[in-house]
Formats: structure tokens, C-alpha cells, sequence
């Protein structure tokens, strides 16, 4: 049977024109991690396209741990890194699928990570047995995936993920996850395997462990990574649930930091300021990394996705299967941005005085990215505590994550440029 | 006697009334509320206010733009701007929820702007979606929410008090149920406009005042000519609304309000809360399962329903959906609207709005456009 996943298509192919890029013309000591990346990439977008025939297509919310649906023998797809890789890696990204889903009447003012999916459905190039999602971190999420269930018709299931971080929720999130388990399993007519739930978590626990190594070493001064590993990390983390490819590249980034501390190399280019983001880097236009680091000589350290604020499953192989959900209810409360942003401001403001503290930021600069109201309806109050606290000033850009007719990639580089000056 | 003649509907213009220095004068406290999904019967039952926030009187969101952002809802802008102004002083604590992301925001920045640091803020988080394990979880949050009511403001709930405030709230509704059957007569006997004043008087003034109030308001509706000069019976849907200038622009150019599917609507008095053997578990159960805002992730098929029934009942010729700008939520169940509308024939006009009406020449011409091919048609 002949089932469409013709996004993943789409940037499967984008991905190998672009590695194929960069090795003939890029020198072998540079882009490492964009080729790492790229590579592994292609292995997943490989497997999602050669098995989207024979297994069940299971759709799946960013925010929704993608660990625990490797419990099935399925192709897994994430849907909102679809339109952002789409963006880093085409000259239009999907521009044409947030038009598409806009004409159709959706508000303009939408994230587009889910728009260009959106968009996708509304042209028919997935087919799906089901979607999941958590009732997070954002309205965009709450809004967008009843689009799918009432206007695509597709089945959504929806584990409900409370406002707190407190025991109480974590419990009530692990029986969320075990009632979707368990309905995923009667849609899909499959047992949940948790001995290949285990090995999935096995690897996301050694791939934690390289992220917490990558995050460790960019506390250093020079950073030895380039900016761009943010949105390669987002990618990875997004797309490779529980995946030998996720794991991988993360090693393959400390491999190439732990060479470069013990050389005493930087990331190429000087030093010269060192930036916090406390939300999403964007996707539209990858050369921008370039500039930060090598023009401009800031660093951008880290940002929402790529510092996970909570503990790696402690025992995958050997934990009952009852801890396992209760230690994965407890990653996704505090998954990236969900961990910001489906809580009360407290959270994002200490998050990012910790992060500024830790990272030996001279500044930060957020994405007021449109489709992030909550987090839009922070900014002021982590400027003021960020300037009132620690003497660390914030610049806030205006930008669609993914689309970068929003604010065009000049105007971004000139207001932080100019915001540089003032660091000076 | 004029609808406007009665000083219960004066409480429309203003936040604070003279019912409530009245109120104040007796030592009893006002608790301001965000989001329909409050129990107000529980703060009835331990003898305080509740008082929905809203942004009347507001003028411009000059102090609140300095702390939210441009992409934010401007009606919570303008209730964060009267708060900032001191408006909102006569407030003795804040409850709200997680209703919307502009929402959850404001009040945080609320918290830490207006409210003195022993400013009660109570804080409920409601499930999404409409399951067993949800209601539970409600149950436990509502307890939660009893309990420091008690704390904070030295209270003893009482199990026949909540009864009788169940009873008083039913009643309340039972009577704005009247006036809406009054509403969508064929010739009404109020205006899309008089009935917002009605439904705001009625939040900001204690219930049992509003209920004797209301008896007087049915009795001047009842006298009245019904209205006969309109071109078009239109619903109104979407974001929250509590201007009865918003509600004019349509019937200044020929069309009349006669339902709505709004929070501060006519969902907010459709369905009484069951008497059951143990009140406060039947006041929660009445609260989850009500007719919902896109805040319910699985509820758009009864959100349908619902306005397929009042276009119905109201013999409804077009549908207004209407969303303040920046609202994901109703910006989305508003797509889904027009087409499942779109699909049963029934016209509908999608809009985007500012709370503080700053289009209104532009939105007046896309109504009486719609409102010429509704009458055309």
C-alpha cells in the first residue's frame, strides 16, 4: 500500500542536495556538525519514507515525548520540525503551505510550525492513521490540531498536561501518557513492545548524556562550537526520538568540542560577545549563524531547546514500566519550551538568569517570534529582571521562526549589530 | 420606564458600582475573575463577590503596551491597563486560569505590577479536554481552590450554603433565559446592544440584587414594542465581548444581534448547574461538561452544535465570527466554523477586531456588506 509522506520526501532530498553542497565545496575541517546532522538526517528521513507503506504513520506534536511512541513498530513523524528544516534548507521553505493554510482561513498570527503542516494536509501529501499531542505548551497547539481532527477528519489523541510542575501533575500527565499508549495501540491494532521502548530510551539517555557534555563545554570561553549547532540540536531532538541518529550526532558534536578545548581552538572567528536566547533560534535563513559568529564575533550559546531541564530516565533497561512513565511524564512537562512556557513567568525568568549565569552571557536576545504570545507577554518582565539583577541588557527581534518574509534576515542582523555597539 | 433608567444597568458603564461600596461597606470582600470556568457559586457560598474582570471604561492601552507585547490580546491589554491605572484597587483578590496564553501572561504581569505582595491570586488549571481523569483532576483543583478560600479569608464552607447559592445562580439564569426567549422573538423585544448591558450588570453586582433586578428589566422588556426595522437576524460568535457599542455597529446599519456563542453570552446562562446530593461535586460536573471556548481541545463538535441550535431557535439569517486580533484559539475555531457553516448554507462573515474598536468605519462597511448579500440572497 502506497501511503503519502511527501514532506519528508521533500526535505530528504533537500538535506542530501545540501550535504552534497557543502562536501564539494565546503573543506573537510568545516560544517562539521551541519554534516553530521545532514547524515543523519537522511538515515531518518530514509526510514520514515522506505516504512511509510508497511507501518502504521503515526503523526506527533514536538511537545509530545516521541520517546514513548517507540514503544510501536511505526513510522514516526513529527510534524512542526517539518516546515522549520523546510525553511533552513530551501531558499522558500514552506512559505507556499502557510499561504495555503492561510487562505483557507486559519489567522495569519499562527505558528508557523504548524501552519506549513497544516498547509501540507490541506494539499493531501500525508497520510496518516493517527496525530498526537499534548494540550501544550502554547494556544497555537490547543487551536491548530483541531484542525485535524475536525477538518481533516484524522484521529488526534490529546494527553492533557496540566499548568504546574508539581508532583500532582506529573502523576496525572503519566496516566495521560499510559491512556494514549494504550489507545494508540487499539487505533494502530499493536501492542505496546516495551523491551524496544527500553532500547529507544537507552539511546536517548546516552544521547542526554552528549547534550549535557556539548553544554558543559560551551560554558568555556572562547565557545568551541559554532552557533548553528542550536537549530541542529532543535532538529535533532525533534525529529530522532529515541534514535541510535540523535545520539550519534550529539557525540559527534563533543567529539568535535572536546578537540577543540584540547587544541585550545574556538569556533573560528573571535569572541567577542557572548549571547543567551530564551526562546527558539530561527530557521529561515542558516547563513545568519555564520555571521553571528565569524562578522560579527557573537556566540550564540543556547537557547529554549537545547538545555533540557530535566533528568535522563534513570534505568531504561531495568526501571518498571510504571517509573519509565512516570520519569517520562516528568521530561515532558519540562520538555523545552513546555517547561517555559506552560507555567507561570517565574519559570522563564529564572530559566534565563540561570542561563545568562551559567552560560557567561554578556547579553540575551529573544525571538518574539508571532506565534509565541505567552512568551511575547514575558519579554518585559525577563528584560527588567535581567537589567534590575544581573546588569545584562536584552534585545527582543521580531520574527517568524520559519518564515522569513515576517522580518526580513538584514533587518535582524542590522538591529543586533547596532544592539552589539551597546556592548562595547 | 427606559432600560437605562434602572441603576442596576448603570453597573454596565463603570467597573465599580454603588452595589458594590455597598458591599464593601459591610467588610465583605470582591474577587475578581478571568474566565468562565470559575466556580462562582463556591465564592457566592463563602459570601464574597465575585466580580468579572473587564475592560470597561478603558481608554487606551498606553501603560499596558509598555509591559505586553504588540502581538498581544488587546482586551487583556485594556484590563491590564485599567489595573495598572488603579481601577481595579477595590479588587480583594485575583482568580484566574489557564484560559489562554494572553491570559495566564497578564495576570502574572498583574501579580507582579498592581497586587500588593500579599495580594491573594488563586491560580486553577483546567483540564483541556473532557475526560473522566480530566474531571477528576477539576475536582481536586476545586477542593484545592476551597480550601485556601478558607485560609486566606478566614471562611467555613458550608455544603446548604453552596446549595442555596446553586439554587440563587439558577435562578439568575432561569431569568436571563427569559429575556433571551424575549431576544429572539420575531420582533425582539431587545437588542443585541441591551442585552450585553443586561449580561454585564448581571457579573458586576450580587446576585440576589440582580435577581430582583432582573425581574424589573423583564417587566420594561415586556412592555416594550417589539423591534421591527431590521434587515438581517444575525449571531454573533468568537472572542469575548462586553461593549454594547461593539454590539451597535451591526444594528446601526440593519442587523440585530438575536443569539450569540459567547462567554459573556448566552453560554453563560444556557445551562443550570443539576442539583445533586453533593452540591459542590455538581457544580464541577456542570462547569467541565458546559458549552465550551476553543480552550477545549475536543469540543469543537458540541461548540457546532451549539450554534447550529441557535440558529435554529433564533431563526439566525447569518453568522458573525468575530475574533480580537491575536487570538489563536477563536481564530482557528472560527476557520473551522465558517466551513462547517459554509457546508449547511448558512452565510457567515469572519472578522478580526481590536477590543478598543479603533476600525469601526471599515468594519461597519464589511457588515453592511454582508447584511445587503444576506437580504439579496
Amino acid at each position: 500500500m502506497v501511503r503519502k509522506v511527501i514532506p519528508y520526501e521533500i526535505l530528504r532530498n533537500a538535506s542530501a542536495i545540501t550535504l552534497d553542497l557543502i562536501e564539494r565545496i565546503v573543506t573537510e575541517n568545516e560544517q562539521i556538525a551541519m554534516r553530521s546532522f545532514l547524515r543523519h538526517s537522511i538515515h531518518v528521513l530514509d526510514d520514515i519514507i522506505q516504512n511509510a507503506g508497511d507501518k502504521p504513520i503515526i503523526g506527533y506534536h514536538f511537545a509530545f515525548p516521541g520517546d514513548l511512541l517507540q514503544c510501536f513498530d511505526a513510522t514516526l513523524v513529527c510534524f512542526e520540525v517539518v516546515p522549520y528544516l523546510m525553511a533552513a534548507l530551501m531558499p522558500n521553505g514552506a512559505e507556499y503551505f502557510y499561504d495555503r493554510i492561510t487562505a483557507f482561513g486559519h489567522p495569519f498570527h499562527s505558528c508557523t510550525s504548524q501552519k506549513g503542516i497544516m498547509g501540507m494536509f490541506l494539499d493531501g501529501l500525508v497520510d496518516l492513521d493517527l496525530a498526537i499531542c499534548p494540550t501544550g505548551p502554547c494556544d497555537n497547539t490547543i487551536a491548530s490540531y483541531q484542525f485535524f481532527s475536525n477538518q481533516m477528519k484524522i484521529p488526534v489523541l490529546i494527553a492533557d498536561f496540566p499548568h504546574y510542575k508539581t508532583e500532582r501533575a506529573y502523576k496525572y500527565a503519566a496516566e495521560e501518557l499510559v491512556r494514549q499508549i494504550d489507545e494508540i495501540g487499539k487505533l494502530i491494532g499493536q501492542e505496546p513492545d516495551y523491551a524496544r521502548l527500553r532500547t529507544a530510551l537507552n539511546h536517548s539517555r546516552e544521547a542526554q548524556a552528549y547534550l549535557a557534555e556539548i553544554n558543559e563545554m560551551r560554558r568555556a570561553i572562547p565557545c568551541p562550537i559554532e552557533s548553528i549547532v542550536n537549530p541542529l540540536i532543535t532538529g535533532a531532538i525533534t525529529m530522532m526520538p529515541g534514535r541510535p541518529e540523535k545520539t550519534q550526532f550529539f557525540k559527534d558534536v563533543s567529539d568535535l568540542m572536546k578537540k577543540r578545548i584540547k587544541n585550545h581552538e574556538g569556533r573560528g572567528g573571535e569572541e567577542k560577545f557572548r549571547s543567551f536566547w530564551p526562546n527558539i533560534s530561527q530557521f529561515y535563513d542558516m547563513g545568519f549563524y555564520e555571521w553571528m559568529d565569524r562578522e560579527l564575533g557573537m556566540t550564540q550559546l543556547v537557547d529554549v531547546f537545547t538545555y533540557l531541564f530535566f533528568d535522563p530516565i534513570q534505568d531504561p533497561m531495568h526501571d518498571s514500566v510504571e517509573s519509565i512513565f512516570q520519569q517520562i511524564a516528568k521530561q515532558a512537562l519540562n520538555y523545552p519550551m513546555t517547561h517555559q512556557a506552560q507555567s507561570f513567568i517565574e519559570t522563564m525568568v529564572e530559566d534565563t538568569l540561570w542561563g545568562v549565569k551559567a552560560f557567561k552571557a554578556d547579553c540575551a536576545i529573544m525571538t518574539g517570534h508571532l506565534g509565541c504570545k505567552q512568551i511575547a507577554g514575558a519579554i518585559q518582565i525577563i528584560r527588567e529582571e535581567l537589567r534590575d539583577r544581573l546588569s545584562i541588557p536584552m534585545l527582543t527581534i521580531e520574527v517568524d521562526i520559519g518564515d522569513k518574509r515576517f522580518n526580513s534576515i538584514d533587518a535582524v542582523k542590522y538591529e543586533i549589530a547596532e544592539f552589539a555597539k551597546t556592548l562595547l | 420606564m427606559n432600560l437605562d433608567d434602572l441603576e442596576f444597568i448603570q453597573a454596565a458603564k463603570t467597573l465599580k458600582n454603588q452595589y458594590i461600596d455597598d458591599w464593601k461597606k459591610e467588610n465583605k470582600k470582591v474577587l475578581g475573575y478571568y474566565c468562565s470556568y470559575v466556580p462562582l457559586e463556591l465564592i457566592h457560598a463563602m459570601d464574597m463577590l465575585p466580580f468579572r474582570i473587564r475592560g470597561t471604561t478603558c481608554k487606551d492601552t498606553v501603560l499596558a503596551d509598555a509591559v505586553l507585547a504588540k502581538i498581544n490580546c488587546s482586551f487583556v491589554k485594556a484590563t491590564l491597563n485599567l489595573a495598572l491605572q488603579g481601577e481595579y484597587n477595590f479588587l480583594d483578590a485575583m482568580i484566574s486560569e489557564n484560559s489562554c496564553d494572553h491570559v495566564r501572561r497578564m495576570i502574572d504581569i498583574w501579580q507582579r505590577k498592581v497586587g500588593e505582595k500579599n495580594f491573594p491570586r488563586f491560580f486553577l488549571s483546567i483540564p483541556h479536554v473532557l475526560t473522566e481523569a480530566g474531571l477528576d483532576w477539576l475536582k481536586t483543583e476545586i477542593d484545592l481552590f476551597k480550601e485556601q478560600l478558607e485560609k486566606t479569608f478566614n471562611k467555613k464552607f458550608d455544603e446548604d450554603a453552596l446549595a442555596n447559592s446553586i439554587q440563587v445562580f439558577n435562578e439568575n439564569r432561569r431569568l436571563l433565559r427569559e429575556i433571551y426567549n424575549l431576544r429572539i422573538a420575531k420582533e425582539p423585544k431587545v437588542s443585541g446592544s441591551d442585552f450585553i448591558k443586561i449580561i454585564v450588570a448581571n457579573s458586576s453586582v450580587p446576585k440576589e440584587i440582580c435577581n430582583t433586578e432582573l425581574e424589573k428589566v423583564i417587566d420594561i422588556l415586556k412592555d416594550r414594542e417589539g423591534i421591527k426595522d431590521y434587515r438581517a437576524r444575525l449571531m454573533l460568535v468568537g472572542s469575548y465581548v462586553d461593549n454594547p457599542a461593539f454590539m451597535k455597529i451591526f444594528e446601526d446599519v440593519g442587523g440585530l444581534i438575536v443569539t450569540d456563542s459567547l462567554c459573556y453570552g448566552v453560554r453563560s446562562f444556557w445551562d443550570d448547574i443539576e442539583p445533586t446530593q453533593n452540591p459542590l461535586n455538581g457544580l464541577i460536573m456542570s462547569y467541565y461538561h458546559k458549552v465550551s471556548c476553543p480552550r477545549m481541545m475536543d469540543a469543537h463538535p458540541t461548540r457546532l452544535e451549539f450554534v447550529k441550535d441557535q440558529i435554529t431557535k433564533a431563526k439566525v439569517d447569518g453568522v458573525i465570527l468575530q475574533r480580537i486580533e491575536f487570538c489563536d484559539l477563536h481564530g482557528t475555531d472560527n476557520m473551522l466554523l465558517s466551513h462547517d457553516l459554509e457546508q449547511l448554507g448558512i452565510p457567515t462573515l469572519n472578522i478580526d477586531r481590536e477590543y478598543l474598536m479603533s476600525d469601526v468605519a471599515r468594519f461597519k462597511t464589511r457588515v453592511e456588506a454582508f447584511i445587503e448579500q444576506i437580504t439579496v440572497s
